[in-house]
């Protein structure tokens, strides 16, 4: 316990001590931080230290060890402190403690007799004697001196001590030098973002400070900055923008405080960019990379973008964000790498986050164009409308199409409108058939191909509605589709093909009538002004100038219109042509026609037009009466083409009648035949049947109003063939074909076939005469017109000889004259008669062109010339001048020669194009087609009887008739032999056609029908077709015209798989029947491996 | 000039598939056919070989060119050993005397429409041995297709390589079908169907073969064209009869 307090109290000594000095220490100098750290750090040290060693161990001890010392120790240091007792108390002590033991074996009386002894002497002794508290005295008493002396300088100096004590107590913070002057500075240590503002704020404890310096320090460079005392009593100061790291300190009455350090930290910058755009493989664009730093994208709808950056420092995490949604990007140190598919417009930044968590603040927003794939476009160019289908039914369409990127598939749509559907029927499905050959890689591209209705069996009056439908290629959205319009075609029946025609022509004949009344017009307007400018020509005046031009302004119209009519027939002959509307023979002379239109287009027409507006401009007089007059030669001359051309068009209106008429009885023919034979092995649908009945009758209709039509207007024009047409017409009622018809649909409603067979061949047999009265007809129109040309042809060459030998006379008579003679006024008069006479030939010429195409136009120009040179003669003659009118005299003798010639020309040609007997090449192929298609008709009728298909009665009836028919046939070709032995020398002997077929009649009459007469008849047909064939020279169809064959060099086609020619199986099939034969195992293993290599052989030989 | 009478080669003999039942069976029905007669044909010709016109339905002109077929059989009789007849023959498709006749020939310019019994008749005649050769006289491709599809739906046309027997058999064309007549541009093609490796139909197309068959003056084609139109005819005729 002494020691304890002993220690406790040089503890608290050196306590009061160390405390009192660094007082002192503290307040007398100015300390900073870290050694009034330090002095913290060394008093705690030794306090620690010093309380375990002094304090904490005796107490330690004391606790401890409660027997520290033990009574031995003790009873000596009683001992020694009481003389009389000295060691006995010790001895009693230890002979007590081994009382129990007692190894010695003292007696107990001994024991208990010796602390007897040592209790007496200690009798009225204390042991608190023993204990020495002198040190505990002593240090107490210099502990109390300690406390008092720092006691006495506490009271001394107060404020000293505790500012003191608050420094220490506070050691880390900054104080003044000076005891009353403290300093707070905000922010002090800081860390911020480079490019930032640092506003630093400092509050100071001596509010009589105003003013104080801020000391900035950066990277070699410092400067001092004066602040004043703010209102809110603080100092304040912001440095702006900071982009390096600094440090500022603060100076105030002479102290400074330590330098604060300012850590500057940047942003991460995106230093390069770079993007790829990948764009959907089926768009077939190629990759490509923007240029660096360039962040915009414009792609198509699906391209991958591969984005690449690259920071200013090593960086945490990047992310991309667009406008909803975020992507996070890998990054490796500085550099960003991700990957995304354009699927829109968007926008998109690039967010960097560097290792001290900074991000962009401020992204970048680039910009996302998505470009859609455009919806693909097509168009069909050809035809361009809706058409009416051309005979062979084969329509050339022609489209183009457009996409951005290609086409994944293109196809025709069609669909088939029949007559008889109803309006409410207009939506329907259509069928599609790819057009696999079209070129789907392409993204602009025309393609043509052909459309043939046949398939759709359209029937007249159906129409095929089609149109194109294209997909693009975009496998993003998928294919997006577009589709032309829809253009139908129609079948036209054979009445409005030959309605349209007729329409056409009339309004073309209309035209012509206008045309020529307007030219009659001109040329009244053009006399009365060539007049009045030749009488008083100083009269030409503003008024007289606007006639002009008016008059020109009118000429230049009915030019122009003429060029549109001479278009309109160009279209109507095609159309003729096309459809095969008219004979040959009609076809030629609406080609005449056009030609004739085109020499109205004539130049010296528009020479004239043109030397009037010259003249017009020269604003002479005489200039303009020459060139009206010009203008008026060529109107009047244009008048009378005009005319010509009207009574042309009014004749092969007839013409074209006929020839419909003819068309018209074949095809119902034809189509009544395939009925009948589709009846007659039950093909075909009796729907189908029905329509094809009808279709019949109302072809029979029309020929009954034809007939009608050509009965009434024939009469007086067509003396010879009205007879024939009259009892065409006559028949065509009697027999009231269009009921009959009718009534044959009903019979196959009602699945009657017996009797619609027996009808049908009747109405047949009626059509096929009535077609025969037709084509008399028209043989004897084309008969008659022929005479005529020929007739008109020669009268005129007989005439224009005679007036060619006047005017050679005339000419040498002129050339005897010398100059001014006399005589020549007698000449003159001479001349006159014969420009009289050769106007008459011209008036006659053309009445007679009128009639018939026989005279070529320029003919009639040379004569108009001619006649002019006449005229011109005459005037010289007149006025005496002998030379002049020489030249003319020459000049119109040149040209009526030049007349007779072509005239030779033309007959010649026109003998050509006839047999020798006067028959002309068309008429003959028409007797031969018409004669075919009577034998024809009795073949059929012949195989009929042979099958036996009627009853007895009715069987010998029929065979009388045919016997009759096929007599008619034998007669028309033994006349035809007759009448054309030029043409049919070139056949072989027309007689012994003739004769068998006489046979074949015999055989007729004598009921007798066999298998030979019914070959020998297929014989005559095939000899007849075989002959229209070899002499036909010409074809509608030019697809059937026959040409050597050239070489087109051609690689092999790639040698038969074995599948292609079904090998395989053949050789299965072989296989397994060997093994059906029961062959032993080896012999089946031989087998095997035989047909192995056949089929082997087989690939490789390509059989 | 004179042309040799080759006889059927024995190379041509070792070109057969040895098919030992099928041939004598074909042989044996050709000679039963040859040997039959129709009511048509004369006594004289009853044993010998000719070629059906097949007299189709449609509008077509099956009966085109009617001395083709007279002339080919005149040039088989100058220039093989084949005893042929002087005529054709014509029968319809759904006619029972199809059977009679084991080369069949159509051509026209026109439509062809087979009815139904058409259609299984011919497909029964060529299935059992019968040979049809076609040639479009230009025009009638498209109709011969769609008959044909009728008659075989699931057969389809192949396109002959130039080594193939029929253009080698008899007289050699090393390049293929010649082309007699120009309608349309473009090589010849010869087309055919096969029934377990036996070609059935003949197609020639783009060629117009039979148009060399014909009269000369039908065409006004010169000797060389004919001559060769008939050299390649008589290839077919061969070949079929052989096959």
């Amino acid at each position: 316990m002494v020691q304890l307090g002993v220690g406790l109290c040089r503890w608290l000594a050196l306590m009061i001590s160390i405390i009192t000095v660094f007082l002192l220490y503290a307040g007398s100098f100015y300390l900073t931080p870290a050694v009034r750290i330090s002095l913290v750090g060394v008093f705690s040290l030794t306090a620690f230290i010093s309380l375990f060693c002094w304090v904490l161990v005796p107490l330690y001890r004391l606790l401890a060890q409660p027997n520290s010392p033990d009574l031995n120790t003790i009873a000596k240091k009683v001992g020694r402190h009481f003389n009389q007792v000295d060691d006995r108390l010790a001895n009693a002590l230890q002979l007590y403690q081994k009382r129990t033991a007692n190894p010695e074996n003292y007696s107990l009386s001994l024991i208990e007799a010796s602390l007897q002894d040592v209790g007496e002497r200690l009798q009225r002794r204390s042991f608190r004697d023993c204990i020495d508290f002198v040190p505990i005295r002593r240090l107490g008493r210099r502990v109390a001196v300690v406390a008092a002396l720092a006691g006495f300088l506490l009271l001394l100096f107060p404020s000293f001590f505790s500012a003191a004590a608050q420094r220490l107590s506070h050691p880390q913070r900054d104080f003044s030098p000076f005891a009353d002057l403290f300093w707070q500075v905000f922010p002090g240590d800081c860390t911020i973002i480079k490019g930032q503002d640092l506003p630093i704020r400092i509050w100071l404890s001596k509010p009589e400070i105003d003013s104080i310096e801020l000391l900035e320090a950066r990277s070699f460079k410092s400067r001092t900055i004066p602040l004043q005392r703010a209102v809110d009593d603080t100092f304040r100061y912001t440095f702006l923008g900071i982009e390096d790291t600094l440090s500022y300190a603060i100076r105030a009455a002479d102290a400074q405080s330590r330098a604060y350090a300012v850590r500057v930290l940047a942003y991460p910058v995106l230093r390069r960019l770079q993007i790829k755009i990948a764009p959907p493989a089926y768009s077939g664009l190629a990759p490509s990379l923007l240029p660096e730093n360039i962040g915009d994208i414009t792609a198509l709808r699906g391209s991958r973008i591969s984005l690449s950056a690259s920071a200013d420092k090593p960086l945490q995490a990047a992310e991309i964000r667009f406008d909803d949604t975020r992507q996070s990007a890998a990054t490796n140190g500085k550099t960003v790498q991700t990957v995304f598919t354009v699927e829109k417009d968007d926008r998109y930044s690039l967010i960097l986050t560097d290792v001290d968590s900074l991000q962009t603040p401020d992204p970048i927003v680039y910009q996302i164009n998505c470009l859609p794939d455009h919806v693909p476009l097509v168009q069909i160019e050809q035809p361009d409308r809706d058409i009416e289908l051309p005979e062979d039914q084969r329509i050339a369409v022609i489209f183009q199409a457009q996409d951005d990127y290609g086409f994944s598939r293109i196809s025709l749509a069609t669909r088939v409108r029949r007559a008889d559907d109803s309006e409410d029927d207009e939506d329907g499905p259509f069928d599609f058939r790819d057009l696999s050959h079209a070129p789907l890689d392409e993204r602009e591209f025309r393609y043509q191909f052909v459309l043939d209705a046949q398939p759709f069996e359209l029937f007249p009056k159906d129409r095929l509605l089609y149109y194109i439908q294209v997909w693009d290629n975009d496998r993003i959205s998928g294919p997006k589709s577009a589709r032309s319009a829809i253009f139908q075609a129609r079948f036209p029946s054979l009445y409005e093909l030959y309605r349209d025609v007729a329409d056409e022509h009339d309004d073309l004949a209309g035209q012509m009538v206008e045309l020529s009344s307007r030219a009659e017009d001109l040329q009244q307007k053009m006399d009365e002004l060539t007049w009045e400018l030749y009488r008083q020509p100083e009269n030409l005046d503003w008024q007289k100038r606007q006639q002009v031009e008016e008059l020109l302004a009118d000429q230049e119209q009915l030019y122009r219109d003429l060029e549109q009519s001479a278009q309109d027939l160009q279209t109507l002959q095609d159309q003729l042509q096309s459809n095969q509307l008219v004979s040959e023979e009609t076809l030629q002379k609406y080609q005449a026609l056009g030609e004739l239109m085109q020499e109205l287009l004539s130049a010296e027409l528009k020479e004239a037009m043109k030397e009037l507006s010259e003249a017009m401009r020269s604003f002479d007089p005489q200039k303009m009466v020459a060139a009206l007059k010009e203008m008026r030669n060529n109107e009047q001359e244009l008048q009378e083409n005009l005319d010509r051309l009207i009574a042309l068009m009014e004749n092969l209106r007839l013409q074209k009648a006929l020839d419909q008429g003819m068309t018209l009885a074949k095809a119902a023919q034809t189509q009544q035949e395939a009925i009948e034979s589709s009846v007659a092995d039950h093909a075909g649908q009796m729907s189908a049947l029905q329509r094809e009945q009808a279709m019949v009758a109302d072809i029979s209709q029309q020929l009954q109003d034809v007939l009608q039509e050509l009965d009434r207007n024939t009469e007086e024009t067509w003396n010879d063939a009205h007879a024939d047409i009259h009892a065409a017409a006559e028949q065509m009622r009697g027999e009231r074909l269009p009921e009959k018809f009718q009534q044959m649909k009903e019979l196959l409603a009602n699945q009657q076939t017996g009797p619609f067979q027996q009808q049908s061949q009747q109405a047949r047999q009626t059509l096929a005469q009535i077609g025969e009265k037709l084509s008399a007809a028209k043989q004897k129109t084309s008969a008659q017109q022929q005479q005529v040309n020929m007739q008109a042809m020669q009268m005129l060459a007989s005439d224009l000889l005679r007036l060619s030998h006047r005017q050679e006379d005339l000419l040498q008579k002129t050339q005897q004259l010398t100059s001014s003679d006399p005589r020549a006024t007698e000449l003159a008069s001479e001349q006159n008669d014969l420009s009289a006479a050769l106007g008459r030939l011209r008036q006659r010429a053309q009445d007679a062109a009128k009639l018939q195409l026989a005279l070529h136009p320029g003919s009639m120009r040379e004569m108009g010339t001619a006649f002019q040179n006449m005229q011109t003669a005459r005037q010289f003659l007149t006025e005496r001048q002998t030379q002049s009118a020489n030249g003319k005299q020459a000049a119109a003798l040149a040209g009526l020669n030049h007349l007779l010639f072509d005239l030779q020309q033309q007959m010649d040609q026109m003998m050509q194009n006839r047999g020798a007997g006067g028959m002309s090449f068309e008429q003959f192929m028409q007797q031969m087609q018409q004669a075919a298609q009577m034998q024809q008709g009795i073949n059929q009728e012949s195989l009929a009887l042979a099958q036996g298909l009627q009853q007895a009665l009715a069987q010998r009836q029929a065979m009388s008739r045919l016997a009759e028919s096929q007599g008619r046939v034998r007669k028309s070709m033994q006349k035809l032999s007759q009448e054309s032995t030029e043409l049919t020398g070139a056949l072989g002997d027309l007689d012994q056609l003739a004769e068998e077929m006489g046979q074949v009649e015999n055989d007729l009459r004598q009921n007798r029908i066999t298998p030979e007469m019914l070959e020998k008849q297929n014989r005559i047909l095939s000899r007849m077709l075989d002959a229209q064939k070899s002499l036909q020279r010409e074809d509608f169809s030019r697809q059937r015209q026959a040409e050597s064959g050239k070489y087109y060099p051609k690689a092999s086609p790639p040698a038969l798989r074995s599948e292609q020619i079904d090998q395989v199986h053949a050789l299965q099939q072989d296989l397994l029947r060997a093994k059906a034969e029961g062959y032993s195992k080896e012999v089946l293993d031989l087998i095997h491996a035989y047909f192995k290599l056949l089929m082997q052989r087989a690939d490789e030989e390509g059989r | 000039m004179k042309l040799k009478r080759p006889s059927i080669s024995k190379s041509s003999q070792k070109l057969r598939r040895d098919r030992p039942g099928v041939n004598t069976a074909l042989k044996l029905l050709v000679v039963l056919l040859m040997s039959c007669g129709t009511l048509t044909e004369t006594r004289a010709e009853s044993n010998r070989l000719t070629l059906a016109r097949l007299h189709y339905s449609g509008g077509g002109d099956w009966y085109n060119d009617p001395s083709s077929i007279p002339n080919l059989l005149a040039f088989l009789h100058q220039q093989t050993n084949i005893a042929v007849a002087d005529q054709e023959a014509r029968v319809a498709p759904s006619d029972a005397k199809l059977f009679s006749y084991p080369i069949l020939f159509m051509t026209g310019h026109g439509r062809i429409r087979f009815s139904d019994k058409d259609a299984e008749n011919l497909r029964s005649h060529l299935l059992h041995g019968g040979f049809l050769y076609a040639d479009d006289d230009y025009g009638m491709d498209s109709s011969f297709r769609e008959a044909m599809k009728q008659v075989f739906p699931d057969k389809e046309w192949v396109e002959l390589p130039f080594s193939h027997l029929i253009y080698s058999v008899l007289y050699p064309f090393p390049d293929g079908l010649p082309k007699i007549h120009e309608h349309d541009p473009g090589p010849p093609q010869g087309l055919a169907l096969f029934e377990q490796g036996r070609m059935v139909v003949f197609y020639s197309l783009n060629t117009n073969i039979t148009d060399g068959w014909a009269d000369a003056q039908v065409h006004g084609d010169d000797e060389e064209v004919r001559l060769s139109a008939l050299k390649m005819g008589a290839n077919i005729v061969v070949y079929a009869l052989i096959q």
